[in-house]
């Protein structure tokens, strides 16, 4: 009887038996205390989703606040729209078209990835189409803003990225004016990350204490006041909100990808650079320099050139911060070689240092590298205003997403999601698109998570993380 | 015949339903009622459930053969994003065969090629674990030579050596980060060695016993190939083809039965085994050439022994049909911090049922169905220094068995 009584059953066991079915998970994303209704995000080119020195459609469909717009949907979040170009090649501000990969032979014949804009132009033309009356978007987010152009009227006839979905009927709108016209009942906020980052990629060759060009450092005090601002403008409907410090350059492949010195230098050409034909020319005259008291010994150590065969040598760069000789004897340029610590640009071009002796006989020029005084001036900045972000946050019972040690985590081991490993390492590390300082797509949904998990915990919800694996790779 | 089957055996795929990586279906009446079969005879198929028996049949010859059809599925769902996947695992064909010849009343000679060990899933090429695995087939065949001898009518004695032909193939995303098209597939074979001891007690008309073990079997892959398909950034974090040492280890198993004749026509049966997983510590590539997108890597497993506990029935109507059914629970030897999706293993729940029908003095057939209920888990698998990776995963499988037989 047992048997018999089986033997029925089974068939309807066999209908069932292929769909495992994991019935207890409870999927019920919760909003918490937030309302994401009607969500804007506010920032710079981290914020639009450029990628590869270039705004592209294809990549600013998962720009990070698209990605948080879809999750936020799970939980009452409404349309969130963008300001998306036409289908193509995309476009910088300059009308270069995006990076792609491709395999270079360098001047020595050896093949390897470099990255090259993928068309000879880009589309330019779709930075004056304007998509304003569109309007207003979701994702404010404009390539090269800093803090305080957020709130400068008019600014869409300055940067051509806001200029092209700007109320048309408004010419003095301001980037913050623009969110507000959504009637945001929640916002992200990234910004700050230009107010240091021209000065950095330039070598350092803007105004390190305030000023309002690409290339200078803003100071704390108009950091403070704007970020200040813009959080009082945001908030002003009682609107709940997320905002993220700035990383430090030290993370990002466009600083960590060039070594300071050679391979290593055999000992007949180091000879030939120490010679009195070469760099034992200058040392000598440094010498005289400083026995007539134009350098402290303090320089006359640091400019003293030598190298030593069979080791790595650090590059020489010219550095305009040391005192001027050249009125003594013309020959002796303000250059000396890198320490430790100090870094080059990834725009240091590769063949010139391969075949053209830069770094060994000529020395570098300064837009290629970051001086130790360079630095900490970044550093400073970044710092300043990282602290003025949190202290914002926290007065504001706002979240706070600390992407500065997210991305620092990628040069510092990497992120490792279901065994796939991220990396800040250029090119092949994923993480990074192929100009070195924005994220890739998958970069973006890692900062997308942070923002998620900031949410989460400050106003209690359980919106879900994404699947990072699941987004494209770099193309 | 050996040499005919051996190429078809190897393309089989199977699948892990049972602990670990085994694969208990080593006779389509023993799956029947539990897969249990250590202390009553059941034909040829007793040279694998215990050889000490094979002099039982009343025939000089006997040959058994037979073939399961799996499907199956595992599910996961990760905790944090919802992710989920079902795992696409082909139709599962393992084979057995038997031959068993008694030389005298005392002595019999037996010859098995059964495959107790395999796994074959497949998780898709883009599913988010997919630098941890995409898809394995992993078989072992075994060819076993033994012997058995009669001490005296209720006492006897059964063994052998266990040939093994191990292979394995898989491939996983290397460096997915910058391309769901980078990928390394890796093969290898390998010959292996180990034994198997058997006794048989019958205390009485009614009541016998059978105690088994198998030895483990260290599977040694030497000389593997990794090979590999790149894009051009991966090629550019520097890949070369190569090849690998690495080593599986099947675990020993002991089993000890006990069977109880009811009347005439009502047998039952219950077992316990004891597989000696904890022999799978670490899962060790050793590759030829080391670069960047290809490590030396040690992957934890740190199995633990696990026990299963079968009970079954037969039921004889007539001379012509058999009726079985039988229950049985296969502890997973995998811990829930130590839990590759490679081999996706929870506690099993088995239903089986079967019957035979013997037509003629010497000739019959055998079915049986087999719905195993994989519980579902909640385990992760650790990465260095990050978080694990995991979530919940349940499973189901169906296994239809048909088996022939012949005695002369």
């Amino acid at each position: 009887m047992k048997t018999r009584k089986l033997l029925y059953i089974l068939p309807l066991a066999a209908l069932t038996a292929c769909e495992p079915d994991i019935d207890d998970v409870n999927f019920s994303d919760t909003r918490g205390s937030a309302d994401f209704s009607r969500t804007v995000s506010v920032g710079n080119s981290l914020t639009a989703g450029y990628q590869s020195s270039a705004l592209r459609r294809n990549k600013q469909v998962n720009s990070f606040p698209a990605i948080l717009g879809q999750q936020f949907q799970r939980v009452g979040g409404g349309e969130f729209t963008q300001p998306l170009l036409a289908e193509g090649v995309g476009t910088s501000v300059t009308g270069v078209a995006e990076l792609g990969l491709t395999i270079g032979v360098d001047c020595q014949g050896v093949a390897g990835p470099s990255p090259k804009p993928i068309a000879s132009s880009g589309q330019a033309s779709e930075l004056t189409n304007s998509i304003g009356a569109a309007g207003p978007y979701n994702n404010v987010g404009v390539p090269g803003a800093k803090s305080f152009h957020l709130t400068v009227a008019g600014y869409g006839a300055l940067n051509p990225y806001f200029g092209r979905f700007a109320d048309p009927a408004n010419p003095n709108e301001t980037m913050i004016e623009h969110a507000l016209r959504s009637n945001p009942t929640f916002f992200t906020l990234f910004i700050g990350n230009n107010d240091v980052l021209g000065y950095a990629t330039s070598g350092g060759s803007g105004n390190p204490n305030g000023g309002t060009g690409n290339f200078d450092i803003t100071d704390q005090g108009t950091f403070t006041a704007a970020y200040t601002g813009m959080v009082g403008a945001l908030t002003t409907n009682g609107a709940k909100g997320a905002i993220a410090n700035i990383p430090d350059i030290t993370s990002i492949p466009f600083f960590t990808t060039v070594p300071i010195g050679t391979d290593a230098v055999d000992a007949a050409s180091a000879a030939a650079l120490n010679s009195p034909q070469a760099y034992g020319a200058y040392n000598a005259g440094l010498q005289q320099a400083y026995a007539g008291g134009a350098i402290d010994t303090m320089e006359l150590v640091r400019r003293t050139i030598r190298f030593t065969g069979g080791q790595i040598n650090t590059f020489v760069v010219l550095d305009p911060s040391l005192t001027d000789l050249t009125g003594i004897n013309p020959a002796l340029t303000s250059m000396r070689q890198a320490v430790p610590g100090e870094l080059m640009t990834l725009t240091l071009p590769g063949d010139s240092l391969r075949c053209g002796q830069w770094g060994t006989a000529k020395p570098i020029p300064p837009q290629y590298h970051l001086t130790a005084t360079e630095i900490s001036n970044i550093k400073t900045a970044t710092d300043g205003y990282n602290t003025t972000i949190k202290s914002l946050a926290d007065a504001n019972g706002l979240a706070f997403v600390d992407a500065a040690s997210r991305l620092a985590e990628l040069s510092n081991g990497g992120i490792n999601i279901d065994g796939t490993l991220y990396t800040g390492t250029f090119g092949t590390g994923g993480a990074f698109s192929f100009d070195g300082v924005h994220p890739s797509t998958r970069g973006y949904a890692i900062l997308a998570n942070s923002f998620i998990d900031a949410i989460n915990s400050t106003y209690g919800a359980t919106i879900d993380n994404v699947d990072v694996n699941s987004y494209p790779t770099l193309d | 015949m050996k040499k005919l089957l051996l190429p078809l055996l190897g393309m089989i795929p199977l699948l892990s339903f049972a602990g670990g990586f085994q694969v208990n279906l080593q006779g389509t009446k023993q799956t029947g009622m539990g897969h249990l079969g250590s202390s009553f005879y059941l034909g040829a198929s007793s040279t694998y459930f215990n050889p000490a028996m094979m002099g039982l049949d009343s025939n000089k010859f006997s040959i058994e053969a037979g073939v399961n059809f799996i499907s199956s599925s595992v599910e996961y769902q990760s905790q944090k994003t919802g992710f989920s996947e079902m795992t696409d695992n082909p139709l599962g064909t393992p084979f057995y065969l038997y031959a068993t010849y008694k030389i005298s009343d005392k002595l019999s000679a037996g010859l098995g090629v059964y495959t107790p060990f395999g796994s074959t899933v497949d998780w898709g090429e883009d599913w988010t674990g997919k630098e941890l695995i995409q898809d394995i087939s992993l078989s072992a065949i075994f060819i076993q030579p033994t012997i058995s001898y009669k001490i005296s009518d209720k006492l006897r004695v059964g063994g052998g050596v266990n040939i093994v032909s191990g292979s394995v193939e898989l491939n996983r995303n290397v460096r997915s980060s910058i391309g769901n098209e980078n990928t390394v597939n890796l093969t290898g074979d390998a010959i292996a060695y180990g034994f198997n001891a058997a006794v048989y007690y019958e205390a009485s008309d009614k009541l016998s016993f059978g105690l088994t073990y198998k030895s483990q079997v260290d599977v040694e892959l030497e000389g593997g190939k990794a090979d590999f398909t790149v894009n051009e950034l991966g090629a550019a974090s520097g890949v070369n083809d190569t090849k690998f040492d690495a080593t599986l280890p099947l675990p020993s198993m002991a089993t000890l039965g006990i069977a109880y004749r009811v009347n005439e026509k009502l047998l039952v049966s219950a077992e316990g085994s004891f597989v000696g997983w904890s022999a799978y510590e670490s899962l060790d590539f050793d590759f030829e050439d080391n670069t960047p997108l290809v490590q030396d890597s040690e992957n934890p497993r740190n199995y633990e022994d696990s026990y299963i506990f079968r009970v079954g029935a037969q039921y004889s109507i007539n001379n012509m049909f058999d009726f079985r059914a039988g229950f049985y629970f296969d502890q997973s030897p995998v811990q829930d911090e130590f839990f590759s999706p490679e081999t996706p293993n929870s506690d099993n729940l088995g239903i089986t049922s079967g019957m035979s029908g013997h037509i003629g003095e010497n000739f019959g057939f055998d079915l049986s169905i087999l719905y195993i209920v994989g519980m579902e888990r909640e385990s992760y698998y650790p990465l260095e220094n990050q978080q694990p990776f995991g979530g919940k995963y349940a499973s189901r499988s169906v296994i239809a068995g048909v088996g022939l037989n012949y005695s002369f």
